[in-house]
């Protein structure tokens, strides 16, 4: 065998394989971490006094809002065997004992601007856990329960602890999630597989998801590197969505296609937000329909439902606002959009993306 | 695309929000990209390469790359990710610069443990499955211990030193070369039973 080809046997080696060997690497890097020697043990132990005297100062203006809460440590750093390094990683977690809130999943902490009234006192169970998540230590906490802005309390709340614990702060914000709540636990379908306007295309990176969209000629046109070498393409995204079904596999989509964009714009329904989180793993505030006409592809076959949208999202602290422009299409009953989030200038992305629109004839 | 790290006190972003910066088409994804993996690919690139003008090429077209393909990839571990479009950039400048001279890179010597079923320089062979080898070489190193699948990664992926590795697993050197000498043996009989030709 070749110097080449062993490399570029290596080229396609498994993913995942990749992704363990940097996760043990980052740990092993962590737990070399550990001053070993006497003298570095002895600096450590001064630099603890140094911190300790400051943390109470400085911890709360430290603490980054998305460092995951709940402290993951290991034991035994003379061993040398990594196998045996992994097996004894602990972690601490929490868990609300009693009450509706009882199966929710500890997670980020969120900034006390997202924070909302309260609803109620509970007790926390906490402590460390091993891998298998059996509890190794456990202590008995009390805390209250806040809803967070913008998100139901049956989805996500956020956890302060009044009792201070092991590993969490009485001064922080956690969230807790439900395990199977509408935003977290869905799974959004593998558009690669089951949207047949993407597809797979192998090309000198690897294997990737390539594109096809409505082509300026009237055919679909094939895009192998999608973006970035056209301005045009950088000042703005497209998502298409071949099928709304998929997103909304358990209820019931209007029954006229003029209904449509009313209903993907209430966000006070629950779940109706979830076409727009599948457009980039946000949902937004607030979607306000600015206006709708129809639109006819230049061979008279197709019709498209246009809807502009003013859409506010919420990123933390900061609320922005987003312009989307969207056409809808109805095939024999299936609903499916082609929807384009403009960055720059409104109205050229608008021309841009109706010509193409009006050039669509037929799928492949 | 040269990029440069801002040298004031700055917390990396996480990695979700930087490919979401990619799919919104912000050119500040390949600044927090760079800004969080620079250090960190260099040393995937310099290991393979050992040239820091090449390895800056390398990370520019990485970058280049990864921009490139998200959207409309969606990369879950942006690490692995980056990291697979490195070695590739750099293994592809290696070649290429192997042609005209002797690289003293420590890939080259990584390679070179290999001699007992790796060998020659010339072009991969037109019936040549690279797809398949990756497979077989997969299988390979998932059949090995935690420590030792480090290990192979380690010095035959990422083409880390020998002292790191030591370092890394706080091992001697010449443990690690034990390690090594086995792993090179299990792997020749695997590679003899998948049928390529020593």
């Amino acid at each position: 065998m070749k110097k080449k080809e062993w490399n570029e046997g290596l080229n396609y080696l498994d993913p995942d394989l990749i992704e363990k060997h940097i996760e043990q690497k980052e740990r092993l890097r962590q737990k070399n971490k550990k001053p070993k020697s006497v003298w570095l043990r002895f600096g450590a132990i001064a630099a603890c006094f140094l911190l300790i005297a400051s943390a109470v100062i400085a911890v709360p203006m430290m603490f980054d809002s998305n460092d995951p809460p709940p402290s993951f440590s290991d034991e035994g750093s003379d061993q040398t065997d990594i196998g045996e390094a992994i097996q004894l990683e602990k972690y601490y977690d929490y868990q609300i004992n009693d009450g509706m809130f009882a199966p929710y999943i500890g997670g980020k902490v969120i900034e006390e601007g997202n924070v909302g009234s309260k609803l109620e006192n509970v007790v926390v169970t906490a402590g460390w856990k091993n891998e298998a998540g059996e509890w190794l230590t456990v202590e008995t906490l009390n805390a209250e329960v806040y809803a967070i802005a913008c998100v139901e309390s049956d989805v996500a709340v956020a956890l302060k602890f009044i009792d201070q614990g092991e590993a969490v702060t009485t001064t922080h914000y956690y969230t807790l999630t439900h395990p199977n709540a509408e935003y977290n636990g869905t799974v959004f379908p593998d558009y690669i597989a089951e949207n047949p306007v993407r597809y797979l295309e192998e090309s000198s990176m690897g294997k990737s998801n390539g594109w096809q969209d409505f082509g300026l000629n009237g055919e679909i046109r094939t895009i192998t590197v999608p973006v970035g070498s056209s301005y045009v393409y950088q000042m703005y995204s497209y998502y298409i969505r071949n099928d709304l079904k998929h997103i909304y596999w358990n209820e019931d989509l209007p029954d006229t296609l003029e209904k449509l964009p009313e209903w993907l714009s209430d966000s006070e329904s629950a779940g109706r937000r979830t076409f727009w989180y599948s457009m980039g793993l946000r949902i937004p505030v607030d979607i306000t329909v600015e206006a709708t006409s129809e639109i006819t592809s230049e061979n008279g076959i197709i019709k498209f439902l246009k809807a502009e949208y003013t859409v506010q999202i919420k990123d933390g602290l900061n609320e922005k606002e987003e312009h989307w422009v969207i056409y809808f299409m109805e095939e024999d009953g299936v609903y499916s959009a082609y929807a384009v989030l403009a960055n720059e200038n409104f109205d050229f992305v608008k021309s841009y993306s109706e010509s193409i629109v009006k050039s669509y004839q037929n799928k492949q | 695309m040269e990029l440069q790290s801002k040298q004031t006190a700055r917390i990396p972003m996480d990695d979700d929000k930087i490919v979401e910066l990619y799919w919104e088409r912000n050119e500040k994804a390949i600044e927090e990209t760079d800004f969080k993996y620079k250090k960190y690919l260099f040393s995937i690139a310099y290991n393979v390469v050992h040239d820091r003008l090449d390895c800056e090429e390398c990370l520019n077209d990485t970058y280049l790359g990864a921009w490139n393909v998200i959207p409309p990839t969606k990369p879950n571990a942006l690490k692995a990710f980056l990291t697979t479009i490195t070695r590739r950039m750099a293994i592809k400048r290696y070649h290429n610069n192997l042609k005209q001279n002797v690289i003293p890179s420590e890939m080259t010597v990584s390679l070179s443990e290999l001699e007992d079923f790796v060998g020659g320089d010339g072009d991969v062979d037109s019936d040549f499955d690279a797809e398949r080898l990756g497979g077989v070489i997969s299988d390979f190193v998932r059949s090995l211990s935690e420590r030792k699948q480090f290990i192979f990664m380690s010095r035959y992926y990422v083409a880390d030193p020998i002292d790191t590795i030591a370092s890394d697993l706080s091992l001697s050197r010449s443990m690690v070369n034990k390690e090594l000498a086995a792993i090179r043996s299990a792997l020749k009989e695997k590679l003899e039973s998948e049928g390529y030709s020593i």
